[in-house]
């Protein structure tokens, strides 16, 4: 999966939001805050096609400490999120 | 087509338009100066308008619509924001209130003017135009609401001003600067292009540090208006 190149990611002194452009304006009027996992995800997502597994893999290096079935969660909820807006192309 | 130049934020549009409405429009904003850039409108501009009002928004004209997003399109290289809001000016100083269509803006702007009497001056009721360089810098525009309040103006912004509907009159001052920025995110004009759209996002964390930001929560009586004079207004322009 990859980020939809019609979706924006915007730096600001608020944080980092997703926003949508071009024709995905018609369809997704709103606009995504992104928190620290967001944003990874997002950037992992902007230049690499990956899969939901190499993204978890990135996770568990990156938190060794932190419970696996937890950071599955909270990635794939999010990731589906952002499939549902049509931010990431399956 | 019908051709003519109109003079908005100081810069010139030649445009050429498919009806003289379009021309009736935009009658207060008319010059004869050489133009700074060229718009002409196509069947396509209409077309995608009628598109975009399949959403809710119903407008009179398609063609005064698609004109309003072209320039607004152009303007924002040029560092100009389109804002949604009433706006006016007390003395050199310029406000905007602003919320979602049909909470009350108009209605409490136009009770600030029955308060303020002579030293309001109305900006634009729907449209203004913000300028985003060493000052804030709040323009008119042709697109100033079903009422057409509004005249050919500008004055420095000192303060935007977030309306809500409430029982009683309430204000504060908000500090919370995300709050802030997602509450104007749906009040700013963003251009579809992903150039322009990250240009007037960029214009938008330059407005946030540079005024003051407001929340009001206001009746229909006069004095909504007076506390927005007494405790917001005045405070602003001492």
């Amino acid at each position: 999966m990859k980020l939809n190149e019609n979706f924006l990611i915007h730096q600001s002194d608020n944080g980092e939001i997703l926003i949508p452009v071009g024709d995905e304006t018609k369809r997704f009027h709103g606009v995504v805050k992104l928190n620290a996992t967001g944003s990874e995800i997002v950037h992992l997502l902007e230049n690499n096609d990956l899969s939901l597994e190499d993204i978890l893999n990135h996770f568990y290096e990156e938190c060794p400490n932190d419970d696996k079935d937890m950071i599955k969660q909270g990635v794939s909820e999010f990731i589906n999120k952002l499939v549902e807006i049509n931010a990431i192309i399956l | 087509m019908v051709n003519f130049k109109i003079e908005i934020a100081d810069i010139v549009v030649e445009i050429n338009a498919f009806n003289e409405t379009t021309l009736k429009y935009c009658s207060d904003f008319l010059a004869d100066k050489e133009s700074n850039y060229v718009i002409t409108m196509t069947k396509e501009d209409l077309e995608n308008e009628k598109h975009i009002n399949e959403d809710g928004k119903v407008y009179a004209n398609e063609e005064i619509s698609a004109l309003y997003r072209k320039i607004a399109d152009i303007f924002v290289e040029e560092d100009i924001l389109v804002m949604h809001g009433s706006s006016f000016k007390v003395g050199n100083n310029a406000f905007i209130v602003t919320a979602h269509s049909g909470v009350g803006k108009s209605t409490h702007v136009n009770l600030l003017k029955e308060y303020l009497g002579k030293d309001f001056e109305y900006i634009n009721d729907d449209k203004p135009l913000l300028e985003v360089k060493d000052e804030l810098t709040l323009y008119s525009s042709p697109w100033n609401g079903k009422e057409r309040r509004g005249s050919n103006n500008s004055a420095p912004l000192r303060s935007i001003i977030f309306l809500n509907r409430g029982l009683t009159n309430t204000y504060k001052k908000l500090n919370n600067s995300g709050d802030i920025y997602f509450r104007l995110l749906s009040q700013i004009y963003l251009p579809r292009d992903k150039a322009k759209r990250e240009k007037a996002l960029s214009l938008i964390d330059i407005l946030l540090k540079r005024i003051s930001f407001y929340e009001i929560n206001v009746n229909t009586d006069i004095s909504s208006a007076e506390m927005t004079s007494e405790r917001i207004i005045k405070n602003e322009i001492k």
